[in-house]
């Protein structure tokens, strides 16, 4: 009988569907992965199961009985407990307080040390790990940290245990500490299960795996039955043609160039050149590092080497307001917290880069502010109903629309743009894929860094794929496609000979 | 009209409470019924109202200064000290330059050695405090009486500080508005990852702000000196209060973003109005004291209060909708 089943759950959040009408189930014992592209659900669905969020609709059923989950207590009650991707420790307290630290062992109202100890010790013995019950958390490992969550969540006797992206902070060696673990844990009847973005370990782990695609549920099948290309192929599978297709124009000669760029633990020896009127892509999977890249360019890390070269120069990187002075623009992924400045009027965000070149004796020119509002606001439609509007009254593609003003009125040369139209409706989508065509003709290198593939290949003249921190993949237009990038954002296969057009 | 009368209660409801509650004092005291009283107001407002300008840009920054009591204390005692070597000028310029050194202190302890500003500015509060002690273990007297002219003459009926407030409020004003110091430190207490992002240097702006905060101190210092007639260590005990209430009552957001040096001054003239009506109505210190404490924490609840008047009237309002429409299906039935 399914230990676990998920009857009909659904569930949105302004503006997206996250989860629609997903039903699955879940055998006892057995390793199960719930795979899928960035924004499919996975997450979603099992912050659901673990009580954190709840759906909007649906049944899970736990043993055949039905359950109301609403809160991460229900769930550790029904038996289910959640490692998340976030570690949830607390540094500054011992490995047996953590593990304790939702219900401590007491006599009376003082804590008994002793026993905690001995029973944490109990645990980390049959876990096979190399703690003690009084090391700070803080000072241990990530691996030892999120052995740690383990044990925390095998300490709430849960049958049902979930791992989202247990990998994502471990080394090779650090894996195989983890495999060990899973394969002891299911030998012991705990039902697990997985999620991941790395193919190789679902390959390795898991038994069965099901597959979300854009929040609704795709198939469930056995691992040993699949091949890699088929696993690719059910996580993407996706219509191309509904979306925006670029004409084609002329390049130009080389702008920007990297080379050798590295950042330890982040990325690691990075070398890409993009050329005036080229748009490129940059995709990979969560966490592959892709962001950091951009953000070394711009300024916002600090590389440990490797070197930036825009015009025939070579850039000093001391951060953002000398990348802005060296023609580089940038569009954050983070437009809520990091882009725009809410409470400020839709003027003042516009001109933010900028306020020296429209000042006069240190006084802001009201007359050249006004000027490049007006002028922003025809070249690329923006809506509000005045000058001095709070920027967080305009919806999500207006506010894009700024930011990407912003950039702009700084004369930039390269424009960097992570996911451009995150949370922006269908119709300023395509506005802002125009725009950034517009601004790809007129002579600007345009990298974007997008999470959503078929935006990637529709709009872009060459894309690059990196995985774990390196460039896997440097695909022409031609050889775009999604299935091949998947692979190589997954390691499955490296293909690093595409020429820009 | 609906959302015209939400933006005027958000940023100008003080100056509504200013004018009620000036109408109900000239209603019930006759003490209220002359100029002078008025002229008094506003001369103590002008002191928070001066210090505010300051304290506006550090709460829109989002931070705190605990410590401008103790800079008052510190520029008035070495003030007194200075008038009788060398004249009313020059000490005046030195104690401005004094104060955008101790301001300039405060910056660099917050942007550079990454203090957080509360406990930094607690510091300098005793620090400050015990330097006027060194400086001035006894009240020292004022003699120079142009000097004490400063404070208490009028220009077309206006007190000399109050037209200083105005000076002062209009030059911050411009600064904040008109400036990229004033840009930037919106900019800062909204986001600090989107003013960074946008390249904003934080501690250049962080610093300049507390030298702000530094000159406008000094100069609400000098101007209370004047009116005092002297100096002590111990005065002023609690005027970081005061100012932090008018900036708050003034409706700058504790959180940092917005606000205006307007409406700080106008809740400086209301936190003054209250003195003065609670000393025309021979409310005793104590409970002018609890009075005090009660409007600081309405001012610093405001915002809570303000969204929990939101709420009720959305729910309300959604609560009448429903019964419409269920007064609709059932006439339809």
């Amino acid at each position: 009988m399914a230990i676990i089943e998920i009857r009909n759950i659904s569930k949105s959040f302004p503006g997206v569907k996250a989860l629609s009408d997903v039903s699955l189930s879940i055998e006892e014992g057995e390793v199960h992965a719930i795979v899928g592209e960035n924004g499919a659900g996975k997450s979603t669905l099992m912050k659901i199961l673990g009580g954190m969020y709840q759906a909007d609709s649906g049944e899970i059923f736990i043993r055949g009985e039905k359950q109301e989950i609403h809160s991460i207590q229900d769930a550790m009650k029904a038996g289910v407990s959640v490692i998340y991707q976030e570690l949830n420790l607390m540094p500054e307290l011992t490995v047996a307080e953590n593990i304790f630290a939702s219900g401590l062992p007491v006599h009376g109202v003082v804590l008994d040390i002793r026993t905690m100890n001995a029973r944490a010790q109990e645990l980390i013995d049959s876990m096979n790990l190399s703690l003690k019950p009084t090391d700070m958390v803080g000072m241990l490992s990530v691996s030892q940290q999120q052995m740690v969550e383990i044990a925390k969540a095998i300490s709430h006797e849960s049958d049902i245990i979930i791992m989202d992206e247990p990998t994502g902070a471990l080394n090779n060696q650090e894996v195989d500490v983890l495999y060990a673990l899973i394969r002891r844990l299911k030998e012991s009847g705990k039902t697990i299960l997985y999620i991941s973005h790395r193919l190789k370990e679902i390959f390795d782990l898991t038994d069965r795996v099901s597959i979300l695609r854009d929040g609704q549920y795709v198939a469930t099948k056995r691992t040993e039955e699949l091949t890699h290309n088929d696993l690719v192929k059910l996580m993407v599978g996706r219509e191309v043609d509904q979306y925006y297709k670029s004409s084609g124009h002329a390049l130009g000669e080389t702008v920007l160039e990297v080379k050798n760029l590295t950042r330890a633990g982040m990325f690691e020896d990075v070398s890409f050149s993009v050329r005036s009127g080229e748009l490129l892509g940059v995709a990979g999977l969560m966490g592959c590092g892709r962001e950091e890249i951009v953000k070394a360019i711009y300024g916002l890390i600090r590389p440990d080497g490797g070197t930036v070269t825009l015009g025939g120069r070579q850039l000093q990187m001391k951060g953002p307001l000398q990348a802005i002075r060296d023609g580089i623009g940038f569009v954050t992924e983070d437009r809520k917290s990091a882009g725009i400045f809410a409470l400020m009027t839709v003027r003042e965000n516009l001109t933010m880069n900028i306020l020296r070149s429209i000042s006069r004796f240190g006084l802001i020119s009201d007359a050249k502010e006004q000027e490049l509002l007006e002028n922003y606001k025809k070249r690329m439609n923006m809506k509000f109903s005045s000058p001095a509007q709070r920027i967080v009254n305009l919806s999500g593609g207006n506010q894009q629309k700024f930011l990407l003003a912003r950039a702009l009125a700084s004369d930039c040369k390269v424009l960097i743009m992570l996911e451009p139209t995150r949370g922006i409706d269908v119709g300023a989508k395509a506005e802002i894929y125009e725009l950034l065509e517009e601004l790809a003709k007129s002579g600007l290198a345009i990298i974007v860094v997008s999470s959503e593939l078929p935006e990637i290949i529709s709009i872009c003249h060459r894309t690059l794929v990196v995985f774990q921190g390196r460039i896997t993949g440097n695909l022409s237009k031609t050889e775009m496609d999604e299935v091949t990038i998947m692979e190589c954002a997954t390691g499955t296969s490296e293909r690093l000979d595409g020429d820009s057009i | 009209m609906k959302k015209k009368l939400q933006i005027n209660f958000g940023e100008l409801g003080i100056l509504y409470a200013l004018l009620i509650f000036w109408l109900i004092l000239i209603a019930f005291s006759p003490n209220f019924r002359n100029i002078s009283a008025f002229q008094n107001i506003v001369r103590e407002a002008s002191f928070t109202g001066i210090c505010g300008v300051g304290m506006t840009f550090v709460i829109i920054s989002g931070d705190l200064d605990l410590s401008v009591a103790s800079q008052v204390a510190l520029c008035s005692c070495v003030l007194t000290l200075l008038l009788p070597k060398m004249g009313v000028f020059p000490s005046v310029i030195l104690i401005l330059l004094l104060g955008a050194v101790l301001g300039t202190f405060n910056g660099v302890l917050i942007a550079k050695m990454k203090i957080p500003a509360f406990i930094a500015t607690l510091a300098m509060m005793f620090g400050y405090r015990a330097l006027a002690q060194i400086v001035n273990a006894t009240p020292v007297v004022v003699e120079n009486r142009l000097f004490k002219l400063m404070s208490t003459s009028y220009l077309a009926g206006i007190p000399v500080p109050f037209i200083v407030m105005i000076i002062c409020g209009v030059i911050g004003t411009v600064i904040l508005r008109k400036t990229a110091l004033g840009r930037h430190t919106l900019a800062i207490g909204n986001s600090h990852e989107a003013a960074r992002i946008a390249g904003i240097s934080i501690p250049r702006t962080q610093i300049l702000i507390y030298l702000m905060v530094g000159l406008f101190t000094a100069a609400a210092s000098i101007m209370i000196t004047s009116y005092l007639g002297s100096s002590n260590y111990g005065m002023k005990d609690g005027f970081e209060f005061t100012v932090i209430s008018a900036v708050v009552l003034g409706g700058t957001a504790l959180v940092g973003g917005k606000g205006s040096i307007f409406t700080t001054a106008v809740a400086a003239i209301f936190l003054a109005t209250i003195k003065s009506g609670m000393d025309a109505f021979q409310i005793q210190s104590y409970m002018q004291r609890i009075i005090e404490g009660v409007i600081l924490i309405f001012a610093f609840s405001i915002n809570g209060i303000r969204a929990y008047v939101n709420d009720f009237l959305v729910k309300s309002r959604s609560r009448r909708e429903l019964d419409e429409r269920r007064r609709g299906s059932a006439a339809g039935a």
